[in-house]
């Protein structure tokens, strides 16, 4: 064995996982505040707004319904079933579409 | 959270001010740096956990400027490195290098009797000096390569060789001595 090793080993052999034993809750609790908590429900709010009014500007909901409406018929078409257009389905759609999203924030945000 | 690659993690902590992926690298990254104050106070538990929380404080507040230059680990380390300097200039009043270097060895033999590390490493590194005593914990007892012991303790890599080659004859001789060899 060469010095090298000999050190390495005898350094290894001190060389120990430290438990966290609370240490990580109490660097948290003592992480300040940088972002104030109005920040991100008002970053929310301008969004929708943003997303609502650009929604009416284009008449959304019939773009909306005509994507829709072609990505179902290709749907029901292989799926060899008839179609009627609902537009309940779409507004379904849309919820949880909007849901999935906001978790996704969530996630990414808390 | 736990899976997720460092990088993502910092990227929702720089974006979002997302506090729990910032747990989930405290979590990860305690052990090392813990460890690493650990070794260069002594073994003064109490210290080397304040001056852990001191780092990961000053890494919350400074993630913005991280570059990734270096992996998140090697850049947490030369905080602690800092913060530990920091605490030691802050117990003197006069900042000259050979005080600075003379109070990390009283720091360091006052604690290094306490049991709290394994007795016989402790000797050992008592043997070095401290630029050499930290160059030999980072190369043997956290496993970094010399190029990142520069960047941690901010010494030209020339240095760090140098450091590192005096300290291995000291240990050598130490181990030896103590029948280790």
């Amino acid at each position: 064995m060469d010095d090298e090793q000999l050190i390495r080993q005898f350094m290894l052999s001190a060389r120990e996982e430290v438990s966290d034993s609370g240490f990580s809750a109490r660097v948290m609790r003592h992480i300040p505040n940088t972002r104030p908590l109005w920040v991100f429900p008002t970053a929310m709010l301008f969004i929708v707004a943003a997303v609502v009014a650009l929604f009416i500007w284009f008449d959304g909901w019939s773009v909306l319904c005509s994507i829709f409406v072609r990505v179902y018929t290709i749907f029901a078409y292989a799926k060899h079933f008839h179609f009627t257009f609902n537009p309940l389905y779409l507004l379904v759609f849309l919820g949880l579409g909007c849901w999935y999203l906001t978790e996704k924030v969530k996630k990414l945000v808390y | 959270m736990a899976e997720l690659s460092d990088q993502a993690l910092i990227a929702r902590v720089t974006v979002f001010g997302n506090r729990r992926a910032f747990d989930t690298l405290v979590c990860r990254y305690q052990s090392p740096l813990r460890r690493f104050l650990q070794n260069l106070t002594g073994g003064d538990c109490a210290l080397s956990d304040d001056l852990a929380q001191e780092t990961f404080i000053k890494a919350w507040m400074q993630l913005a400027t991280f570059k990734n230059k270096s992996s998140f680990e090697t850049w947490l380390f030369r905080i602690a490195y800092n913060v530990f300097y920091d605490y030691i200039r802050s117990l003197k009043e006069s900042q000259s290098i050979d005080d600075v270097e003379r109070e990390v060895e009283n720091l360091y033999h006052q604690h290094a009797n306490d049991g709290s590390i394994k007795a016989d490493v402790t000797q050992a590194l008592g043997q070095l000096n401290p630029k050499e005593r930290e160059c030999i914990i980072l190369f043997f007892m956290e496993e970094r390569q010399i190029k990142e012991i520069a960047d941690i303790t901010g010494m030209p890599e020339g240095t760090v060789k140098s450091h590192l080659s005096r300290g291995k004859d000291k240990m050598t001789a130490f181990l030896k001595q103590n029948g280790y060899g």
